[in-house]
Formats: C-alpha cells, structure tokens, sequence
C-alpha cells in the first residue's frame, strides 16, 4: 500500500489525467476518486469501488 | 540563506522534539525545477534541526507506482522510511502553506508509530489487502 501526498500545482500532468479541479482530492489506483474530505466510510467506499471488492 | 525563518525554525524544532525512532527521507530531485529545489532545501533545513531526521538524496528517478507515468513525475518525490524500511509514505512535490503542518505531523507521526484513527472494519480491510492500493491525494497549498 502507498499512500502519497501530492503537490497539485507541482504535478500538473497528473492532475490533468485526473482533472483535479478541487482539493483534496483522493484518487484510488487510478480508478475511483473523491473529493473533498470526505468521511472514513465514504472513502473506504470509493476504495472498495476501485479494487471492485 | 535558510528555507525557514528564525522564528519558524523554534516551532519547527519544537515539533520534531516529540519524535521518537528516527525517519530516514529518501529525496528523489527533479533537475530544473525549482519546487524541486525548494523541497531539497527544506529537507536540508529539517535535517538540520533534529538528528532524528536523516535526509538521503538520491541519483536516479523514483521507483513508479503504477498507474503513474514516468512523464508525470514532473517535480521531487520524498519517500518516508523507517528501520530502512518504505513505510508507504511519499510526499510528491513541495509541501506550502498549510501542508506543511501535515508534512511535519506525518513524520512525527511515523517516528512517534502512533495509530491512526480508524475504524476497526477499515482496519480489518487494509490487515487483509492483498492486492496493491495506491492512494493520492492531490492538495494546493493554502
């Protein structure tokens, strides 16, 4: 498991690919995405959704 | 000159005194970009106000994780590591404003192992995971 921090202004190209357009936005192996600072249990929602579990 | 001011440094320095284990920072840089150059100075600065906190620059690029492309890795990467081991913690880019804090309390946080706040079914989830999770959270700073 990897659990980054990402500087949105810093890492432009990959803030494209996700279109980040608010903060924080969580993005989940690349497949499902949150924003705002959701609560745990939306989160590990979004989780489950990308690992399809 | 020094990334942090006088005054920043005694409450940086106040805040690195609660850590514990030292946190070794693996510091991939990106040549020519100047977030980049800013984080390497940080780090030297950080290093500089607790032995605790070890600052290992690194030649070549990070490691990817996928789905991440090598063309986007567009600025540094800090990888937080403990008793040499990754602890699944990075922090890509510079962390201003606001994030800074969140910087500095995630390395307190690893050094002092405190648990995080979460559910015990959340716990359970992650205990059982077998297959790769990558998270990133994309934050400005403020």
């Amino acid at each position: 498991m990897v659990a980054d921090m990402v500087d949105a202004g810093s890492f432009d190209r990959l803030s494209n690919r996700y279109r980040v357009s608010g903060v924080p936005m969580t993005v989940v192996n690349g497949k499902a995405q949150v924003t705002g600072a959701v609560p745990e249990a939306h989160l590990m929602r979004t989780v489950r959704q990308a690992l399809g579990a | 000159m020094p990334m942090l001011d006088e005054s920043l440094q005694k409450e940086v320095a106040a805040l690195l005194d609660q850590m514990v284990d030292p946190v070794e920072i693996l510091f991939y840089p990106k040549a020519g970009d100047a977030a980049s150059d800013a984080m390497d100075e940080l780090l030297h600065d950080l290093a500089g106000l607790n032995s605790k906190v070890a600052v290992k620059r690194q030649d070549g690029p990070a490691p990817l994780v996928a789905p991440d492309a090598d063309d986007e890795i567009t600025s540094s990467v800090s990888v937080f590591m403990s008793n040499g081991k990754p602890t699944g913690v990075r922090y890509l880019g510079f962390p201003g404003g606001r994030e800074f804090g969140t910087f500095l309390q995630d390395m307190v946080g690893i050094s002092t192992r405190v648990a995080p706040e979460l559910s015990p079914e959340t716990v359970r989830f992650i205990e059982n995971l077998e297959e790769p999770l990558h998270l990133q959270v994309f934050v400005t700073p403020t």
